[in-house]
């Protein structure tokens, strides 16, 4: 059996390349910026993202309006579905008690309480920041679920024996030791928090925000700018997962190295 | 009145109900005491209970009936017992400093006086793993983790160490090195110490006595007393003989 030669990471680019030469070559080929804009089009609105666009503001004052929005869901839902779920995780009660009721919702897609959120928030920030709440919520709770069922009875016990209350058991033996997967699930939930708000941003009623202003641009035909906003879109994504992993990988690699 | 044990374990009784099968009686009627300063081995066939009875003292599991009681005629409890653990009980996302620090920075002993860091200082060269203060558990050798797990229970200075077979992991010259380790603590400090292991070997070493149990369920069939003077040699005709003994009463 042959082995797998490795080959450097710089392959990566490869693909992206590939496509973006594609693309341009349809763009010519089709000749129609209405269907495929050429990257003479798509450039210069990404390399002014301060610059005003179809009069609904700059490419990053959209992002930043709707990053605010992901993280004030995403915070909401961590400052919940953390502690709800270390308690659901040591106690069996709770568990009993919460479980089938999240089991029940999880599977409703978050933009499904789009109508409701929007009943009982009303149209703009509120609704948004609930509906990426719900998408950020179930990864995180079953992340700590996951997360307090991993850690090591022996080191509940060594705590207990060294006197340790209920509550340092939670701080200093539960959190710590459950954290790599909390952190991971965090991970997941921010993305689909990202996934989320773009896709509230495009319902109609809202009047700003990233997805707000791709669905503007279709509006009136100017594609460029859906393509330059799903670049940025795209490019937050990738920023906020290496912050994540970035943090992983230097306080949290304990996990991997511990067999 | 001062009482010259650190430990009276009396008549305790334990349990344990599966759900669905016939209750199972893990420990029957035990009784004995640990004294002052002493060093007591508990030892019998393999599932009979011994890690429960030290569950049971360290306050970990509930017992069906009796009691056990320390010197000033409170229930010995923690934060009075600190309990090393098999393996894998340092916190692997702490370094062997932060673990040991641990029990210093609970709520219970915030207000004690004295440097913490000198504490943990002290009680990391006590252990002889001062050289991985800064390591991660997972850096560290079987044996120097174990190390690190005594400073961690020493550290809050337990009227009692108890002890879970903390050699079961480690090879047979990590596990001399070890036991020398212990003996040397238990010089200097003079802790009272109480370790379940199923090494007969083991226990002839360390233990000023040996406690055997009968298995299924758990009852005193035996106290040993062990006289040789230490440091003991295991090559000693009369070590062999105490070791064989041991050995007998552990599997009939």
């Amino acid at each position: 059996m042959g082995r797998n030669r490795n080959i450097s990471p710089w392959w990566g680019i490869a693909i992206p390349v590939v496509v973006i030469i594609v693309w341009e070559v349809c763009a010519v080929a089709i000749n129609n910026s209405f269907i495929l804009p050429r990257l003479g089009q798509i450039i210069p609105v990404l390399f002014h993202p301060f610059e005003d666009q179809i009069g609904c503001g700059s490419l990053a004052e959209n992002a930043v309006i709707s990053l605010k929005r992901v993280l004030t869901g995403f915070f909401l839902a961590v400052a919940i579905a953390v502690p709800l779920g270390m308690l659901m995780g040591r106690y069996q009660p709770v568990f009993v008690l919460f479980n089938p009721f999240f089991q029940l919702l999880r599977p409703v897609p978050p933009l499904a309480w789009m109508p409701l959120a929007i009943a009982w928030l009303q149209i703009g920030a509120g609704s948004m920041i609930f509906i990426i709440f719900l998408g950020a919520f179930f990864p995180l709770l079953l992340a700590t679920l996951d997360g307090v069922r991993g850690v090591r009875n022996t080191w509940c016990e060594v705590a207990e024996s060294l006197g340790a209350t209920k509550f340092e058991m939670f701080t200093t033996v539960v959190l710590p030791g459950a954290m790599p997967v909390i952190w991971n699930g965090c991970r997941i939930a921010f993305g689909i928090a990202w996934m989320c708000v773009v896709a509230a941003e495009m319902l109609p009623g809202t009047s700003e925000g990233l997805g707000f202003l791709i669905m503007y641009a279709y509006n009136l035909g100017q594609i460029q700018i859906i393509v330059a906003g799903m670049v940025i879109i795209g490019i937050i994504g990738i920023g906020v997962d290496c912050i994540f992993r970035a943090v992983d990988k230097t306080y949290l690699s304990w996990r991997a190295l511990e067999r | 009145m001062t009482q010259s044990f650190t430990l009276r374990v009396d008549h305790i009784r334990k349990q344990f109900c599966e759900r669905g099968d016939l209750p199972c009686l893990a420990v029957e009627d035990v009784t004995f005491s640990v004294d002052h300063g002493e060093i007591v081995c508990i030892m019998g066939p393999s599932g009979c209970g011994k890690s429960t009875i030290l569950r049971m003292i360290a306050g970990l599991e509930p017992m069906d009936a009796g009691t056990v009681v320390a010197a000033d005629g409170t229930h010995a409890f923690s934060p009075t017992t600190a309990v090393v653990f098999q393996e894998h009980a340092l916190f692997p996302w702490l370094s062997v400093y932060e673990n040991v620090k641990y029990g210093l920075d609970l709520a219970v002993r915030k207000k004690r006086e004295g440097d913490p860091h000198t504490t943990v200082m002290e009680h990391l060269r006590l252990c002889q793993v001062d050289a991985f203060a800064g390591s991660r558990p997972y850096q560290l050798s079987g044996g120097m983790r174990q190390r690190a797990a005594i400073a961690r229970a020493l550290v809050v200075k337990p009227d009692i160490l108890v002890m879970d077979e903390p050699f079961s992991s480690l090879d047979p010259r990590t596990r001399l090195e070890l036991e020398d380790v212990i003996l040397t603590i238990q010089k200097k400090t003079g802790t009272t110490i109480l370790m379940v292991t199923h090494s007969p070997e083991d226990a002839v070493y360390v233990a000023d006595r040996i406690i055997m149990l009968t298995g299924h369920p758990a009852r005193v069939k035996e106290e040993i007393s062990v006289p040789f003077p230490r440091p003991r040699d295991i090559a000693d005709p009369a070590f062999i003989t105490m070791r064989l003994h041991v050995n007998r009463l552990l599997s009939s």
